[in-house]
């Protein structure tokens, strides 16, 4: 499989501190790839740099075998991104939303029509299209911020911790809807702190620390870096293993 | 496809019941309470009786070199002055039936209201603050024919109703107040980092700029449509010519949002921007007659000049009252140029910012 992105050297720093340090990464096509790490390790950094939210100090991204920078225009419709914040209007109803936010990528008329039909079914919200989204519960508001970042139909979808705070119901519809675009070859890029999802969507993972990759491998791979036996040691195990049992936002 | 974003900030800000009672209801509550309060002046000067003044000069300074064009002057806007060399003033006030007193001293002068006309004291204080002003502006009396010329065109009072006249300046102040109205959807989308899509999807920041000016211009005049009409239904409030009438608040309220905007461009914070908002546009408003009438206040007509609201509310009055304006040209031309310039550094300032954070 070819690398559908790629980050070179990428760096930042805020002043003196190094959040995201000379990162080479490489995600292939039709994988789904886990970026795991405590808080303050850089992934959120990461991926907005990724996705041009944030410009990097060193470095660059390349996507699709083309500059990301120098190419945002024509690259930036293959790309969805969903937030961990819940980045939808309240005062909107459900395909308002997604009309607003699907509309920036060029789609338009009747075409944007179905495209917003199809995107609230994907997400289980078509029945409740005409309702505000401020009357949704937690979990159908992830749903409609989801709903609101594919309906351009992404190569490449990046999932900030999608299921914060919403019950196993939604946390599992959620992950099965990701397992199917990737089915459907969308490559998925997915931070998470919930350990067990990770395992359970991930074809790749990687672990960061300190603005640095310091393990990367499918989830046998580092369990193997740990102990021999892989049946012996869960994730979990692993992460605190390699990145330590200290705090880190305190 | 900003178009799609357009409309649906137009929902948003529509179906705000901020907004609705903001552009809408308030205008109707200060129509009421204001155009009531003042309607005594504003009847005092459309009765136009002329009104009896005294005065009295202490010394012979400048103002017994200016008497004679100030009683000219006085006497084109029905006011009478009668000199009272000796006595009290109080007496004289009652004895011979005065509106007020003015006693010059030097450079300086008092005005003595009665507690039973006030208003017309207020009519007699503005009078001679106009005529002052433009002495000064003519060299300090040097030359009093230059004095009286500019002192007539200064103080010139169209007749107008007084709920006439706050039906249509207590319109525009409000549209002054632009940028509340994008204010919740401003602070939802900093809340919830919306704008973070809008730069993922390469959105530039004129087109953002434009996504948010074109909505927030469409709903408050679309707010200040329907209170003027409310206006017009409630209150009986005559707006002259409707079409020009229309134009000059269309584009007032859309300099009103460039200024709002640039605002928050700079600050980055709503309640700051809210803040520095109503504070400066309370100094316009204080200087335009949006509370006290511009005719009739002693503000320096040099200040006043400096507010756009006093070049929208003058050009909308006197076409209100007289069916035309020259102040008609200032009040398009100001708006247009706060419009363009404010616009111009709001995206300065977002772009700036954009790179500022990365």
């Amino acid at each position: 499989m070819a690398a559908i992105l790629k980050t070179k050297d990428l760096t930042k720093k805020y002043g003196n501190k190094i959040v995201v340090d000379n990162l080479n990464l490489e995600i292939e096509e039709g994988e789904v790839f886990g970026l795991l790490g405590p808080n303050g390790a850089g992934k959120s950094t990461t991926m907005n740099m990724i996705c041009g939210i944030v410009k990097p100090t060193l470095g660059e991204v390349e996507f699709m075998g083309k500059d990301f920078k120098k190419n945002r225009k024509e690259l930036c419709r293959e790309l969805g991104y969903i937030p961990q914040q819940l980045a939808i209007h309240g005062n909107l109803k459900a395909w308002e939303n997604v009309e607003l936010f699907t509309s920036l990528y060029g789609i338009k008329g009747k075409e944007l029509t179905k495209v917003i039909d199809e995107s609230l079914e994907y997400v289980g919200l078509l029945d409740k299209r005409g309702e505000y989204a401020k009357t949704f519960s937690g979990g159908m508001k992830r749903r409609l911020n989801i709903a609101c970042a594919i309906g351009h139909d992404p190569k490449l979808l990046i999932f900030d911790e999608p299921t914060v705070g919403i019950d196993p119901q939604s946390r599992n519809f959620i992950l099965e809807r990701i397992k199917e675009s990737n089915e459907k070859g969308a490559t998925i890029i997915y931070t998470s702190h919930y350990m067990e999802e990770v395992e359970a969507i991930c074809t790749r993972i990687a672990i960061m620390d300190n603005g640095k990759v310091i393990a990367i491998g499918t989830s046998e791979e580092l369990k193997k870096m740990v102990v021999s036996d892989p049946s012996t040691i869960t994730l979990e195990e692993v992460f605190l293993t390699l990145t330590g049992k200290k705090l880190r936002d305190i | 496809m900003i178009r799609y974003v357009i409309k649906n900030n137009i929902k948003l800000m529509g179906r705000s019941p901020i907004n609705i009672f903001l552009y809408i209801v308030m205008p109707l509550i200060l129509i009421a309470v204001l155009s009531s309060s003042f309607d005594d002046l504003m009847k005092k000067y459309e009765e136009n009786e002329t009104l009896k003044a005294g005065y009295r000069i202490e010394d012979s300074g400048t103002s017994k070199e200016l008497i004679d064009a100030l009683k000219d002057i006085a006497k084109d806007n029905d006011i009478e002055l009668t000199e009272y060399e000796t006595g009290e003033i109080g007496d004289i006030v009652k004895n011979e039936e005065l509106s007020g007193f003015v006693v010059f001293d030097g450079d300086s002068y008092t005005v003595y209201e009665t507690e039973e006309e006030k208003e017309a004291g207020k009519a007699i204080e503005f009078m001679i603050g106009t005529f002052y002003e433009s002495a000064t502006a003519a060299a300090m009396g040097a030359d009093t024919e230059a004095v009286a010329v500019s002192a007539e065109e200064a103080f010139y009072i169209e007749p107008v109703d007084s709920t006439d006249y706050y039906g249509i300046v207590e319109v525009v102040y409000f549209g002054w107040c632009a940028i509340v109205c994008g204010a919740s959807l401003f602070m939802n989308e900093k809340k919830y980092k919306i704008k973070n899509k809008y730069i993922v999807a390469d959105i530039s920041e004129p087109k953002l700029y434009l996504a948010n000016f074109i909505p927030m211009v469409a709903v408050v005049i679309a707010g200040a449509v329907i209170a003027a009409v409310l206006s017009v239904v409630l209150f009986k409030v005559n707006w002259g010519n409707i079409w020009l009438s229309l134009l000059i608040v269309a584009l007032s309220a859309a300099a009103a949002t460039a200024f709002g905007l640039m605002l928050h461009s700079f600050s980055d914070n709503m309640v700051v921007t809210i803040i520095a908002t109503f504070t400066i546009v309370w100094f316009m408003g204080f200087f335009g007659g949006s509370f006290e009438t511009y005719m009739f206040s002693a503000q320096p007509m040099s200040l006043k000049l400096l507010s756009p609201i006093y070049h929208t509310n003058r050009a909308l009055v006197e076409l209100s009252s007289m069916g035309e304006s020259r102040f008609v040209s200032s009040s398009l031309l100001f708006s247009l140029a706060i419009m363009a310039v404010c616009s111009v550094l709001a995206i300065l300032a977002g772009t700036a910012r954009r790179k500022v954070r990365s």
